[in-house]
């Protein structure tokens, strides 16, 4: 892979990345080093990817969710994501014209940290349980019972909306 | 009717996915993240910093392996078919298996329902050649091979620049070609180190003893040190190594911003006495015949990325011929809800075509203001058209009118020739 080519891969994914490193780490300015850091160690370790440019997307993301459950770990605490810090939702595309998803992806930023971190990583970051279990430093059972808990209220909330036959 | 968990959970991982394939970074961003990698480029040859590991030989001939090979019948006849396919599109291949060169391998590592094997290695010196499969709990499609991360060490130091790889998935099993550096002394203890394969994380190592010594008297490598100068961008041709397998020319470019010097319309050509030797990608061709009195390097174009002014009026159906020779047509124009505007523009595409042939691009409105804007870009590998698709953003009374791109790849057209030996 040339810099040419490592560079505009880079441009293509950052962006979405940018954004799972924050939904993960609940800080824009965690997000910013984490993906910088992964970027750095992407590009020194890029003659180890196999499979050419169609294999980046899905490596950078390994290598990127790799870094933030490093620094979860490294921190050792939970995210306290203020308010004016958490992720938002996306007004434009994508979300826009799909009240439910729009309704949905609030009621998630609006869950307490400890549930939203378990969410998003569980469904952001596509991680398993014993997986998210690990990189909080917790249990297992505490993650399942936090999502089992988070997933409660998600429905409680879309439920209050009148969005419960969704 | 109230939705299921499952149901729950896949409408979460869906939305929070689209929010996140949403994400865009503004191009100040986009550089400030990429300027750190630009400083580590320069100093790069220094920044491996990977530890050592402590080697222990792999008792290839032990029983347990060769039982193993019993069960590997079918594999093999795989790697004979992927070596026979090979060998009949690159010369190196075709004397590695005409001459026997390729050394039988059978180390292995299993976890997590993933094995990798490696299988045959050719080591000589100009190259090292390793050939492998991995096979997963499930069986790998054709169309979609896990990606793999993986690194190697020779004696226990950093290895391994990949300078090509080939592949191929075979009743659900990926096989795998790498061609890397010569091995570092004539022999050596590979070991092969992978971290990931497609998203699941652990470690399978190998270790497989190499050797190149009765190869080791067949090349000859000789310093030439001669520069062509190309409009601006010059090319010095530092050495070049000689062996019945393949020959290999050591390039370095400078001048110019960004260069591509091997583009679909044009690839550097040696020639032996006048006769162009069947090229192996990069600056590798097939082996030079005996009796050759002269070789020379004939380039015969590159593409050069250039400022440019290319408008590009925003009218669906329009076609811009622009620099560079990738004509631009508007697919879309269509005015969204909140008053932004969304662009795509689609251009031919083919392999070895840049990724982004336009960049630095702005939107225009009527009294003739820029305003950066930047595209995301989609397309595979094998598609044959790509797309950009723009987001423009007026407030008040702009009205965007044109869109601009700043840079372009432009063909600059040789021939020029250097000679090498003579």
């Amino acid at each position: 892979m040339t810099d040419q080519e490592f560079a505009e891969l880079v441009r293509a994914e950052a962006g979405k990345l940018f954004r799972v490193a924050w939904g993960i780490l609940g800080q824009e300015s965690d997000a910013w080093d984490a993906l910088q850091e992964a970027t750095l160690a992407a590009y020194r370790a890029r003659h180890q990817l196999r499979g050419g440019p169609e294999a980046f997307p899905a490596w950078y993301r390994r290598v990127l969710i790799n870094r933030c459950l490093n620094m979860l770990r490294s921190r050792s605490r939970v995210v306290p994501a203020a308010p004016d810090t958490r992720p938002e939702p996306d007004p434009l595309p994508g979300l826009e014209g799909h009240a439910e998803d729009l309704a949905l992806w609030e009621a998630v930023a609006e869950l307490e940290p400890d549930k939203r971190q378990v969410v998003m990583l569980r469904y952001l970051a596509d991680l398993s349980t014993a997986e998210v279990a690990s990189a909080l430093n917790i249990p297992e059972g505490t993650v399942k019972s936090r999502l089992h808990r988070a997933l409660r209220q998600l429905r409680e909330r879309l439920g209050h909306e009148g969005r419960d036959a969704l | 009717m109230r939705m299921t968990d499952e149901a729950l959970e896949t409408r979460l991982r869906q939305t929070l996915h689209a929010w996140a394939e949403q994400g865009t970074l503004p191009p100040e961003k986009l550089d400030a993240l990429l300027r750190p990698v630009r400083r580590h480029r320069r100093r790069r040859s220094w920044l491996l910093g990977l530890t050592a590991a402590a080697c222990l030989l792999l008792l290839l001939a032990s029983p347990q392996v060769r039982a193993r090979a019993a069960e590997l019948v079918d594999g093999i006849r795989h790697i004979v078919d992927f070596v026979r396919m090979r060998a009949r599109i690159d010369p190196m291949w075709a004397w590695a298996e005409e001459h026997q060169a390729f050394r039988e391998v059978m180390a292995e590592a299993s976890s997590q329902g993933y094995t990798v094997r490696v299988h045959r290695v050719f080591a000589d010196p100009t190259q090292t050649t390793l050939i492998y499969t991995v096979e997963g709990p499930r069986p790998f499609s054709p169309s979609d091979p896990p990606p793999l991360a993986l690194r190697y060490l020779a004696d226990g130091r950093p290895f391994g620049h990949t300078r090509r790889y080939s592949f191929t998935v075979t009743d659900g099993v990926l096989i795998m070609a790498e061609e890397m550096e010569p091995l570092p002394s004539e022999k050596a203890v590979l070991t092969m180190e992978v971290f990931a394969i497609d998203e699941t994380v652990g470690t399978w190592r190998l270790e497989i003893p190499v050797s190149r010594e009765t190869l080791a008297g067949t090349a000859r490598t000789v310093e030439v040190g001669r520069t062509l100068h190309m409009d601006g961008v010059t090319l010095e041709v530092e050495r070049v190594t000689l062996s019945p397998a393949q020959t290999v020319l050591e390039v370095s470019v400078s001048g110019g911003d960004d260069v591509i010097l091997f583009w679909r319309h044009f690839q550097p050509v040696l020639l032996a006495d006048g006769i162009p030797l069947p090229s192996r990608g990069g600056f590798q061709y097939a082996a030079v015949p005996e009796g050759t009195k002269r070789l020379a390097l004939r380039i015969d174009g590159y593409l050069e990325q250039k400022p440019v002014s290319t408008l590009v009026p925003l009218e669906p159906g329009a076609v811009v011929e622009a620099p560079g020779g990738w004509p631009l047509r508007v697919e879309e124009c269509t005015p969204l809800a909140d008053g932004r505007v969304e662009v795509v523009i689609s251009y031919p595409f083919q392999p070895y075509d840049p990724w982004r042939p336009y960049e630095d691009w702005f939107w225009i409105d009527q009294h003739g203001n820029r305003h950066p804007v930047r595209p995301r870009r989609t397309g595979e590998m094998n598609d044959p058209r790509h797309e950009m698709r723009f987001i423009l953003t007026p407030s008040g009374d702009q009205t965007p009118v044109h869109l601009e791109a700043g840079l372009a790849w432009v063909v600059v057209e040789g021939p020029w020739e250097i000679e090498i030996l003579n």
